[in-house]
C-alpha cells in the first residue's frame, strides 16, 4: 500500500502544481487576508465565512486563528457571516494590510448565515466538526456539557465504554488520539478514569476531529487528531460565569488584558464529590466504623492571554493544570505518640505554551508555538511514627512521567487563487520515565528516563485544478531519535474531491502515519490506568494506512444534508499488555509485560444524515464497521475482535427550539454489545497446599478471545435548557436531563461466578453463571448557570 | 418555580446541591443480573496433571474437562494407561487409586512406587480409548539450600499504620544457570500449617518478576548467594500502646527448586486469577486466559520441585 501512495502521490502532485501554475498565469487577482472578530468582545471567530459580493462568488472560512485569505479583484466587496451574528459587508480597495473585520452578535440570523457556511466547507471530509454551541442541548450524564462526549455522536467515534469520554476513533485505541489544545499536544485527556474530559467547555470554541485523510501538518498518532481551539477572552469588559452541576463547580472569568487590545480567560472547575466523601469517612470516624479518611476529586484551571498589538501580529500564552486526586489517610494519637501514614494517588497534567502569529504579508501567514506539557502519575504510599523519644518514618513511591518540550512553527502561502501550501515543522523533545520507583525503606531506586527527540517537517499543497476537482497533496517526513535507535518516515497523505454539482461532492483520501509511544491502558480503571512507552529497540514505532472514500450531499437548498464515508485501515506494530497485566508502576521488568508487533485492521461505512435549519434540527448518524487485532503472543496468534469492536453503531439527536427561553433535546444511541471471551469449559489445576499435599482446583477454559458478546447497547436520554434573564438582569440557564430514560440495564462489563446466584448454597456446590454488571440507572440531573 | 424563570437566582444553589446528593446517590447504586444463557456442549477434553516432588511417589492426575454449570464435579478418567520413563527408561505402570485427599477432584489418581529423584528427567505416555495419545515430560531440579534466615518485627506500615513484620533469607547462587523457585513462608502454630501472605514487595529480584507472589528466577541475580526480604502477615493484628502491628506464628521458609514449567503455571495461574474474577470498576478489566499447560494433546500441568526448608523463626513485635 505504501508503493501505491507513494506513486500516486508524486504524480499527482507534479501534474496538479504545474496545471495549477498555469492557472495563477492567467489570474489578475490579488490575495487580501486578515481576520474576524467578535465586535462585542474583539474575540476572534474561528469558522467564520467570508465570500466576496460578484457573480463569481469566491469564499473561505476563517482558521482556528481567525484568520482568512482570499484572491479577489480589487476593489472588492467581502460579505463575512457567521453562526449567531449579524452578516456583515466590508469594502476592499487594497491589500497593504490585513483587513480587521468586526461582526455583531445577532440572535436572529442563524438560518441565512448557516447556509453561507456550508457552501465553503462542503469538501470537509473524514472530519466532524463540533462548536460549543451546537452541543449546549445534548443531555449528557452529569448536566454539564462535555464536547468529547458529544463528539461520541458522530459515525465512527464511539466511547470506550458506557459514560466514558475515552475516544475509539475507527477502531483505534484510546492512546491513538491526539489532542491538540490551542496546537499544544495534551497527554493525559480525562478525568474520573474517563467520566469527563479535561476539557473546560467554559474555554472551548470548537472542535475538529479527523478521523482520516489527515492534513500533512498533523500526525504522531493513529487514528485521529482532535483539534480544540480555545475561547479568547473578552478585550472590552469584564465577563464571567458561574456554574453547578452534580459532578463540579466551575466558573470563568474574562476581560481585558490591560494591554491595547489584549484579553485574558480564566476558568476552572472543581469536584464537589470531595466534600462527599470527607462527610461520609468523618461520620464513619465518629460512628467508630473506621480510623481511615478517604478523599477523592478533581480540579482543572484554564487560563489564556491574548495580544493583538497591530493588526499584523498577536501573541498569545496558555496555562493548564489539572489533577484527578485520591487519598487515604491514617492519623493516630495514643498518650504522646503520634501515627501517620498515607496513600494517595495524583495524576493529570500541566501545559505551558505561548504562540506568536504573524501575518507577514497578504500571502503568508505564520504561526509559530513553543510548549511544556507533562503528564504524571504518582502513588506515594508515607508513614512517621513519633514517640517523645524517636522518631521513625518512610515513604514508598511510584510514578511515570512523560515530558513533552515542542516548537512548531506553521506556514500558509497562497500561491494563488487556485494554489494554497501550507509547510512547517514540529520539533519535540521527550522524555519518558515510564515507571519510577524509590522506597527509602530498602533503598530501591528505579530511575528510567528514556530521552527521544521527534521532528517532523511537512508541505502540503491545497490545489483547485478545475472547476469539478481539487487536491490536498502532502507529504510530512518524521524523524525519531532515543537512545540507541532511530525511525524515519515518509507519510504521504492525498484528499480529492470530485464536484458532481454544486450540492454533491466525491471524496477520496489516502494517508499513512507513525506513532512513536505507545499509551498501555486497563479499561474501567480509575487509578494507574494510562502509562505511555516510548518506541525503541525492543517496542518498534507503530504505524498506520487508512483509504477512505466517500460521497456528501445537501438537499432542499441545504435543509437536509447527508454524507458516507467507507474506510478501510491498517495498523503495524502495535504494543500492550501481556495476558494478565494491567499496571507496570513498580515494577523494574517493564518491557517483559508487554507484547509487541501487533497488527490491527478496521473497515467500515458511516452514514450521517442530517435536518439542519429550521426550529426542528436532528441527525441519524450510523457506523457499520469491523475491527480485529492480531498479535503472536495472544489468543494463540489467531485474529480476535478488538474489545471495542461494535458491529453496528446507531445515533439518533434531535433538537427542538421551542421559543426563545426552551430548548428540547432527545437522543437514542444503539450499539452491539461489546465482544468478551467466554468459558467453554471447566478443568482440574493442581495446587500444593502447606503441608505439601497437591490437590485439584477447577479453573475455567476459555474459548477464543472475545468470540462471545454482551447484550446489545441502548438508552434513551432527554433534555430540555431554559434560558433567561434572572431578577438582578443576568443571562441565566437551566439545564436538565435524564441519562437512560427507560432505564436500561446495559452490561458495563459480564464476568462468570458461582457465588452470586440467588439460591446460592455455601456449604454445597455451586454452578458457574454468566452475570452482567451495570452501572448507570435512569439518572436525571440538573445544572444551573449563571453569567455575569 | 421554574415557569418563567424569573423566580430563580444563585439563592436556589441549595437546590441545585441537593439534587446533585441525590443524583450521586443513583449514580453510585448498580447492580449485577443474571444473563440466562446456556454453555455449549463440548467434547470432553483430557485433564493430565502431576507435580513430581523430590523423595516422594509419583501421582498423576487424569481427568476430563468438560462444560461448567453442572451439577456434578468434573469426572475422572478411569480406564487410562499410563506408562512412566525414568530418564528414558520404562520404569512403571501406574495404578488407579482411590484417594480421599481427593474427594473433591473425583476421589482418584494413578499411583507408582517410584519415588521421584532430582535431576531425574520423568515421562508419560497416556493413552485413553478415543483419544490422541498423550505425552508429557519433565526433569525435578537439585534442590538450593537456604543458608540462613531471621526475621524483622517493624520491617513497614501499610497505608491504615499496621506495622509488617518481614523474614530475610540467604540461598546460593550459580549466575551460570537460569533456575526458578518458589518461597513459600508457611506459619506454624498448634501443629496447623498455613501459608502467610507476601504484602508490600520491596525485594528487587521480586519487583522484577512484577506479581505480588513468591515466584521468582535468578535472572538479575548476579552474585554466587543472594538474601532475599520478603514482608509477610498472616492476617491477625493486635495493638499495643496505641500501635498496630500484624501479629505472625513462627515461620518456616520453604525454598522451592521448580521448573520453568511450573514457574510459568505459576505465574499464570495468579494472572489467570487476576483476569478472572477481579474485574473491579476502580482497578479495571483483563482479558481472560487460559491456565498454561505443558502436555500435549491435553490440558494440564506435568512438573516437579525439590525443595529446602529453613529453621523455625520466631518473630515478636515486642522484641
Amino acid at each position: 500500500m505504501m508503493d501505491f501512495f507513494r506513486r500516486l502521490f508524486l504524480s499527482l502532485l507534479c501534474g496538479l502544481i504545474l496545471i495549477a501554475g498555469m492557472a495563477q498565469s492567467k489570474n489578475p487577482a490579488i490575495t487580501v487576508s486578515g481576520f474576524v472578530y467578535d465586535a462585542q468582545s474583539g474575540e476572534s471567530l474561528i469558522g467564520t465565512t467570508v465570500v466576496t459580493e460578484d457573480s463569481d462568488v469566491k469564499g473561505t472560512v476563517t482558521d482556528n486563528s481567525g484568520f482568512f485569505s482570499l484572491s479577489v479583484i480589487l476593489p472588492a466587496t467581502l460579505r463575512v457571516s457567521f453562526v449567531g451574528y449579524t452578516p456583515t459587508v466590508v469594502n476592499v480597495s487594497d491589500n497593504s494590510h490585513p483587513i480587521k473585520i468586526n461582526i455583531e452578535p445577532a440572535e436572529t440570523t442563524l438560518e441565512a448565515v448557516e447556509i453561507s457556511a456550508e457552501k465553503f466547507e462542503r469538501e470537509t471530509f473524514n472530519v466532524s466538526k463540533l462548536n460549543i454551541k451546537q452541543i449546549e442541548n445534548i443531555p449528557m450524564l452529569g448536566g454539564k456539557t462535555d464536547i468529547i462526549k458529544a463528539a461520541q455522536l458522530f459515525p465512527g467515534i464511539e466511547a470506550t465504554n458506557e459514560g466514558s469520554s475515552l475516544l475509539i476513533v475507527r477502531g483505534g485505541s484510546p492512546g491513538e488520539n491526539m489532542y491538540l489544545f490551542d496546537r499544544v499536544p495534551v497527554t493525559y485527556v480525562n478525568h474520573i478514569g474517563g467520566f469527563m474530559s479535561v476539557f473546560n467547555s467554559d474555554i472551548i470554541n470548537g472542535l475538529n476531529i479527523y478521523k482520516g485523510g489527515f492534513p500533512a501538518k498533523y500526525g504522531g498518532k493513529l487514528s485521529s487528531i482532535v483539534e480544540i481551539t480555545q475561547k479568547e477572552g473578552n478585550k472590552n469588559e469584564y465577563k464571567g460565569s458561574l456554574s453547578v452541576g452534580v459532578t463540579d463547580l466551575s466558573f470563568s472569568v474574562e476581560g481585558p488584558g490591560g494591554l491595547k487590545n489584549s484579553s485574558f480567560i480564566v476558568t476552572g472547575r472543581k469536584t464537589m464529590i470531595d466534600f462527599l466523601f470527607l462527610g461520609a469517612t468523618a461520620i464513619a470516624k465518629k460512628l467508630e466504623a473506621q480510623d481511615f479518611s478517604l478523599l477523592y476529586g478533581f480540579h482543572d484551571i484554564n487560563a489564556k492571554y491574548s495580544w493583538h498589538p497591530d493588526p499584523k501580529n498577536s501573541f498569545h500564552i496558555n496555562i493548564y493544570e489539572g489533577d484527578d486526586y485520591m487519598k487515604h489517610w491514617v492519623d493516630q494519637k495514643y498518650k504522646e505518640d503520634k501515627q501517620k501514614s498515607s496513600l494517595t494517588n495524583i495524576w493529570g497534567n500541566i501545559l505551558v505554551s505561548g504562540s506568536w502569529n504573524r501575518v507577514v504579508s497578504p500571502k503568508i501567514f505564520s504561526s509559530n508555538t513553543i510548549s511544556y506539557s507533562r503528564y504524571r502519575l504518582k502513588k506515594t504510599l508515607s508513614y512517621k511514627f513519633t514517640t517523645p523519644s524517636d522518631t521513625m518514618s518512610f515513604e514508598n513511591q511510584g510514578k511515570s512521567i512523560l515530558t513533552d518540550v515542542s516548537l512548531r512553527s506553521d506556514w500558509k502561502y497562497s500561491v494563488c487563487d487556485k494554489w494554497k501550501m501550507e509547510f512547517g515543522l514540529n520539533a519535540s523533545y521527550l522524555q519518558h520515565q515510564p515507571n519510577n520507583y524509590f522506597s527509602t525503606v530498602t533503598d530501591i531506586f528505579y530511575q528510567e528516563k528514556v530521552n527521544a527527540f521527534e521532528t517532523s517537517v511537512y508541505f502540503d499543497n491545497n490545489l483547485k485544478l478545475f472547476s469539478f476537482l481539487d487536491a490536498d497533496l502532502g507529504v510530512r517526513l518524521v524523524g525519531y531519535f532515543t537512545d540507541g535507535y532511530y525511525h524515519l518516515a515518509a507519510e504521504p497523505r492525498a484528499n480529492i474531491n470530485f464536484r458532481l454539482n454544486k450540492d454533491h461532492t466525491l471524496n477520496l483520501s489516502l494517508m499513512r502515519v507513525n506513532q512513536n509511544s505507545h499509551l498501555l491502558f486497563t479499561t474501567g480503571a480509575i487509578m494507574n490506568n494510562e502509562v505511555w512507552v516510548p518506541a525503541g529497540k525492543e517496542i518498534p514505532v507503530a504505524a498506520s494506512d487508512q483509504i477512505s472514500a466517500g460521497w456528501k450531499g445537501y438537499f432542499a437548498k441545504d435543509m437536509f444534508s447527508a454524507e458516507v464515508n467507507v474506510f478501510y485501515k491498517n495498523q503495524y506494530n502495535l504494543t500492550t499488555y501481556k495476558d494478565g497485566y494491567n499496571n507496570l508502576i513498580g515494577d523494574g521488568n517493564w518491557r517483559e509485560k508487554l507484547v509487541s508487533g501487533g497488527r490491527g485492521n478496521s473497515m467500515g461505512v458511516e452514514l450521517m444524515f442530517s435536518k439542519n435549519h429550521g426550529d426542528f434540527t436532528g441527525s441519524i448518524g450510523y457506523t457499520l464497521s469491523r475491527t480485529t487485532r492480531q498479535f503472536d503472543e495472544l489468543n494463540e496468534g489467531k485474529e480476535y475482535l478488538y474489545e471495542y469492536d461494535r458491529p453496528h453503531s446507531l445515533t439518533l439527536n434531535f433538537n427542538y427550539r421551542l421559543n426563545s427561553k426552551w430548548n428540547f433535546n432527545i437522543l437514542w444511541v444503539y450499539q452491539t454489545g461489546a465482544p468478551y471471551t467466554p468459558i467453554i469449559g471447566q478443568q482440574y489445576a493442581p495446587f500444593v497446599l502447606a503441608d505439601g499435599t497437591i490437590i485439584y482446583d477447577e479453573v475455567y477454559v476459555y474459548g477464543d478471545r472475545n468470540s462471545a458478546r454482551m447484550r446489545d447497547y441502548h438508552r434513551l436520554d432527554l433534555g430540555a435548557r431554559y434560558s433567561y434573564i434572572n431578577k438582578k438582569g443576568r443571562k441565566a440557564e437551566w439545564n436538565f436531563s435524564v441519562y437512560n430514560a427507560y432505564f436500561r440495564k446495559n452490561a458495563y462489563y459480564y464476568f462468570y461466578s458461582d457465588r452470586h446466584a440467588e439460591d446460592w448454597n455455601p456449604s454445597g456446590y455451586n454452578p458457574t453463571k454468566l452475570y452482567l454488571q451495570w452501572f448507570f440507572p435512569i439518572i436525571p440531573t440538573a445544572s444551573y448557570k449563571v453569567y455575569f | 418555580m421554574l415557569i418563567d424563570g424569573s423566580e430563580v437566582s444563585m439563592s436556589d444553589s441549595k437546590f441545585v446541591f441537593l439534587v446533585a446528593l441525590l443524583c450521586a446517590a443513583i449514580a453510585a447504586t448498580s447492580c449485577y443480573k443474571e444473563v440466562q444463557s446456556e454453555f455449549p456442549d463440548i467434547v470432553p477434553v483430557p485433564t493430565v496433571n502431576a507435580i513430581l516432588v523430590d523423595g516422594q511417589i509419583i501421582t498423576v492426575h487424569v481427568s476430563f474437562a468438560m462444560k461448567p454449570g453442572g451439577e456434578t464435579i468434573l469426572p475422572v478418567c478411569d480406564n487410562v494407561q499410563i506408562l512412566l520413563y525414568e530418564n528414558d527408561i520404562l520404569t512403571d505402570t501406574l495404578i488407579y487409586t482411590a484417594d480421599t485427599l481427593l474427594i473433591n477432584s473425583g476421589g482418584y489418581a494413578y499411583y507408582s512406587d517410584v519415588v521421584a529423584k532430582a535431576g531425574n528427567n520423568y515421562s508419560c505416555i497416556i493413552t485413553i480409548k478415543d483419544y490422541d495419545t498423550i505425552f508429557c515430560s519433565t526433569e525435578i531440579p537439585y534442590p538450593t539450600m537456604i543458608t540462613d534466615a531471621r526475621g524483622f518485627h517493624h520491617a513497614g506500615v501499610d497505608q491504615e499504620g499496621t506495622v509488617y513484620p518481614a523474614v530475610e533469607y540467604s540461598f546460593e547462587n550459580n549466575p551460570l544457570e537460569k533456575q526458578y523457585y518458589s518461597i513459600v513462608p508457611k506459619g506454624v502454630a498448634d501443629e496447623k500449617i498455613g501459608i502467610l501472605d507476601i504484602v508490600y514487595i520491596d525485594d528487587p529480584v521480586l519487583l522484577n518478576e512484577g506479581l505480588p507472589i513468591g515466584v521468582f528466577s535468578n535472572n538479575i541475580i548476579e552474585g554466587n548467594s543472594y538474601t532475599m526480604k520478603l514482608n509477610v502477615i498472616s492476617g491477625s493484628s493486635e495493638s499495643s500502646n496505641g500501635v498496630w502491628f500484624y501479629s505472625i506464628p513462627p515461620v518456616v521458609l520453604e525454598l522451592r527448586s521448580i521448573t520453568k514449567d511450573y514457574y510459568d503455571f505459576l505465574q499464570r495461574y495468579y494472572l489467570y486469577e487476576q483476569a478472572a474474577f477481579n474485574y473491579e470498576i476502580f482497578i479495571g478489566s483483563m482479558p481472560a486466559h487460559n491456565m498454561y499447560s505443558n502436555v500435549e494433546n491435553a490440558y494440564g500441568l506435568f512438573t516437579g520441585y525439590s525443595y529446602s526448608i529453613s529453621d523455625t523463626i520466631t518473630i515478636s513485635y515486642f522484641n
